[in-house]
């Protein structure tokens, strides 16, 4: 007889268990795995150790799966009964809040830890293939799972937290940013503003505590624990300080989770989209309301009501403005030494930094933004079931599409304001890597290349929203990673022995664009019959 | 001279996997009629309706709305109808006036254009007091009085309704029942589903009933009481019932029983199966003393006919 603490969770994993999905996903990752070591073994003659850097992808892509969408999946386990409303009926059949946490979470730990387990015969092979010990195997894995315990349980807290999935993912993502980055960041102004200038010593009790905290943070991560077993000749201990150190904190989490439980999800409120930022009404605040709907009538509540519409623009042109005074601030600090520094700084060499840096931090949230909006723009007319109003509209899907994209449009107008102005203040250095690069006929290949696999992967993560509930954008940035590994090892594989030639170069880079024009063109139709389907089916 | 047909629907098909949802289905439904689309849960309404909106392409037989095929001509479709689902597919994030404004923009109206036609169906609906509104404030019958408003913003001719009751308090219910008479007197078609078949009598002209995906009865309403295998029953409803002696009623030629209603209040007259008139009935009630205050056909037999033709049991 099942304890009635675990029948929530027994149930769970049967029900696990009885789904195809559970092993088609598996079987999915394990061919992939035998495809890239097929590649990984092919490639052996180029490297001196060709099991260590299969395994070294590995456990890189596994920690990145984990980061993003595993803790994005554990983030919902409570969120998602609480936006069905049926946390109550939970409560009411008797359930206590430890049996409905071990149900939800400990079930999604568990199918996350097979998915982990089932590549542990693969990732042997890598023995064979030369470069890593089985000790560094059973301690990678090792590592895999209590880091999988530890996000288990810190996305749990905030599923417990947060009343929406998305909130709770977004919490838990930046729990894990912020203790991945805060000790390193802590302790080096600890150490830079308090030692060295403030006059403060390691000896006093306040550094201490501190730093040692940084520092047990720190052999937390699994960067630190990775960086320690692919050293080579790592000869142990099995179980780092990092596996114990994660149990804790998951434990404490947990039982955390478990004493918030019941205040967290007292009241229980009906989900329903929000308004964001727009007024409804008020004489002041008119100039940011949505005003009368455009002829463009799809792309009039994209813009508003996805994208956060005018006020979502201004608060964009308030942090942009702030992040360019922030970035030429820490560019001048930079080269003054934080004022350490007695000759005066090279302005020019200023200017020309903070616009480097102003570019490349605009294209990277551009990037991230536009893979966000691609998560959602069909997504939420499924998850708020209005995507049958929207389809039964006098137009074809096609250009139903296209009016929804056209509302996203705006909402860059801030990111393209700043990008000019990046490039206007870098634009030496900028003119001279746009030469050098786009000048030669293989960087503009690569470069054609490379924007057509960002519209593969806008393509792919709209495409993939309309089958997983949470975390399309991470996936198929994951998809697009292995994929981008597989053709890095057929280009190896290629050119193995034989050199690779510059007309041969551009031929392969404009075929495999021509490929991935084709995949994201593949995706979008996928995309729209998707949607067509979801339609007729919405209840 | 014949009506034009605001939907026809021959040999219709659809299968989901291994389930036919629907099955040859064959109907018609006249131009500015009220339609009931009846059957138990399971029977393949919502897929018929979905098919209709051009929502599901039907995988085998015919479907026209106003001469319009729902697989080639779906755009001209779409502008014709105004689609309601069974649940509540709105953006309940916006203003009662910006969802109406957007879907009127949807199919192209113009500003003033939107503008009148949104006074006008806020008025009929009785929501002028809230267009400005988060949708998400409002109550269920009020959330389906807008669902119902942004159906006709674009003043369709044929109105598809699925289940628009369920849900709703008794008062909220009679109050869309008196909008969609309105609605029937402005000339629009309506076609509107339930599985309670009691619920729609008064409303519908004609009814289509199915069970698992076949249509079982497609006509007139009131020849479906013809279609009765029992007799036919009238219910008569008296002020003073003790005063009344029911007894009389039986010497009149061509009634078969009489028995005093659950409540106590009046007697339910069942005729013996010869065509006799009801007029005849009510005028012997009145010679013999009786106080009516209410004389009408028994609509129980309604549900008995629905039963009837229905099968017991959930569709496998």
């Amino acid at each position: 007889m099942t304890f009635p603490v675990l029948a929530f969770f027994a149930r769970t994993m049967r029900e696990q268990a009885r789904s195809w999905r559970t092993y088609a996903f598996r079987g999915v990752l394990g061919l992939l795995l035998w495809v890239i070591l097929g590649f990984n073994h092919a490639a052996r003659l180029l490297s001196n150790a060709p099991g260590r850097e299969f395994f070294a992808a590995l456990v890189w892509a596994d920690i990145w799966v984990l980061g993003t969408v595993a803790l994005v999946y554990f983030a919902t386990a409570i969120t998602e009964e609480k936006e069905e409303m049926t946390l109550g009926l939970l409560k009411m059949a008797g359930l206590n809040p430890l049996s409905i946490l071990m149900g939800k979470s400990t079930s999604r730990l568990l199918a996350m830890g097979m998915l982990l387990l089932v590549q542990l015969p693969f990732a042997v092979l890598a023995v064979t293939l030369g470069g890593v010990s089985i000790v560094q195997v059973l301690a990678a894995y090792l590592m895999l799972i209590a880091f999988a315990w530890f996000l288990c349980n810190l996305a749990l807290l905030c599923s417990v937290v947060a009343q929406r999935g998305r909130s709770a993912a977004a919490l838990a993502v930046a729990a894990l940013v912020a203790f991945l980055l805060l000790p390193w960041a802590v302790s080096g102004l600890v150490s830079e503003f308090l030692v060295n200038r403030g006059g403060w010593t390691d000896e006093q009790l306040l550094i201490r505590v501190v730093t040692g905290a940084c520092e047990s943070m720190i052999a937390t991560s699994p960067f630190t624990r990775v960086e320690e077993i692919m050293r080579i000749g790592f000869a142990g201990p099995v179980v780092g300080y990092q596996a114990v150190a994660s149990f804790f904190w998951g434990l404490a989490f947990f039982l955390l989770s478990w004493v918030l439980f019941n205040p967290c999800t007292r009241r229980q409120k009906l989900a329903s989209p929000a308004r964001g930022l727009i007024p409804k009404s008020g004489i002041l605040l008119r100039p940011l309301g949505v005003g009368r709907t455009w002829r463009s009538a799809l792309a009039w509540k994209e813009f508003h009501f996805m994208t956060g519409g005018k006020a979502q623009i201004v608060l964009k042109s308030i942090v942009f403005a702030l992040a360019l005074v922030a970035v030429g601030a820490l560019m001048y600090g930079l080269a003054t030494d934080f004022g350490t520094r007695k000759r005066p700084p090279d302005m020019e060499d200023v200017r020309q930094t903070t616009g480097i840096a102003l570019v490349v931090g605009i294209l990277l949230v551009t990037v991230i933004e536009m893979g966000v909006y691609a998560s959602r723009l069909f997504s939420s007319e499924v998850k708020w079931k209005t995507l049958s109003g929207v389809m039964g509209l006098p137009v074809s899907v096609g250009s139903l599409v296209w009016d929804k994209i056209k509302g996203c449009v705006p909402t860059f107008m801030p990111n393209l304001v700043l990008f000019c102005v990046g490039v206007f203040l870098g634009r030496e250095p900028i003119a001279e890597f746009l030469t050098e690069v786009l000048g030669e006929e293989e960087g503009f290949a690569a470069f054609i290349y490379l924007c057509g696999q960002f519209l593969l992967f806008l393509n792919l993560t709209a495409f993939l929203s309309l089958y997983v509930k949470w975390g399309a954008f991470a996936l198929a940035a994951l998809l697009q990673i292995i994929g981008q590994q597989l053709v890095i090892m057929f280009l190896a594989v290629l050119t193995m022995g034989s050199g690779f030639g510059a007309d041969a170069f551009i031929g392969f880079t404009m075929f495999m664009t021509l490929l991935t024009l084709g995949l994201a063109f593949l995706f979008g139709v996928l995309t729209t019959t998707r949607l067509a389907t979801l339609a007729g089916r919405e209840a | 001279m014949s009506m034009e047909q605001a939907i026809s629907v021959t040999g219709l098909t659809h299968q989901f996997k291994r389930t036919r949802a629907v099955d040859g289905m064959s109907f018609e439904v006249e131009e500015g009629s009220i339609h009931g689309f009846v059957g138990p849960n399971g029977a393949g309404k919502t897929t018929t309706l979905r098919i209709l909106a051009t929502l599901l392409p039907p995988q085998q037989g015919n479907v026209k709305v106003h001469g319009s095929d729902v697989r080639r001509d779906y755009k001209r479709v779409r502008r014709l109808i105004g689609y309601m689902p069974d649940h509540f597919s709105m953006y309940r994030q916006m203003t009662v006036f910006e969802y109406l404004d957007f879907f009127g923009a949807a199919y192209g109206m113009v500003p003033a254009d939107r503008t009148r036609v949104i006074e006008d169906v806020l008025a009929l609906t009785d929501m002028e007091g809230r267009r400005g509104d988060l949708i998400k404030a409002l109550s269920r019958g009020m959330q389906q009085r807008v669902s119902l408003a942004r159906v006709l913003v674009h003043d369709p001719r044929l109105l598809l309704l699925d289940e628009p009751a369920s849900g709703l308090d008794p008062r909220a219910r009679i109050e869309l029942m008196e909008i969609l008479r309105e609605l029937s007197k402005m000339g629009k078609t309506i076609f509107i589903s339930s599985h309670i078949l009691s619920e729609l009598a008064e409303l519908c002209d004609s009814v289509t009933i199915i069970d698992r995906g076949h249509v079982k009865y497609s006509g007139r309403m009131r020849d479906l009481a013809a279609q009765d295998s029992r007799n036919r029953r009238y219910v008569l409803q008296l002020e003073d019932h003790a005063a009344f002696p029911a007894e009389t009623l039986l010497r009149e030629k061509g009634i078969a029983r009489v028995e005093p209603l659950v409540d106590g209040n009046g007697v339910m007259i069942e005729f013996d199966g010869e065509i006799i008139s009801p007029t005849g009935v009510l005028r012997r009630a009145l010679d013999a003393g009786a106080q009516v205050a209410l004389f009408k056909p028994d609509v129980r037999h309604l549900n008995q006919a629905f039963l009837e033709l229905t099968e017991a049991g959930v569709p496998s």
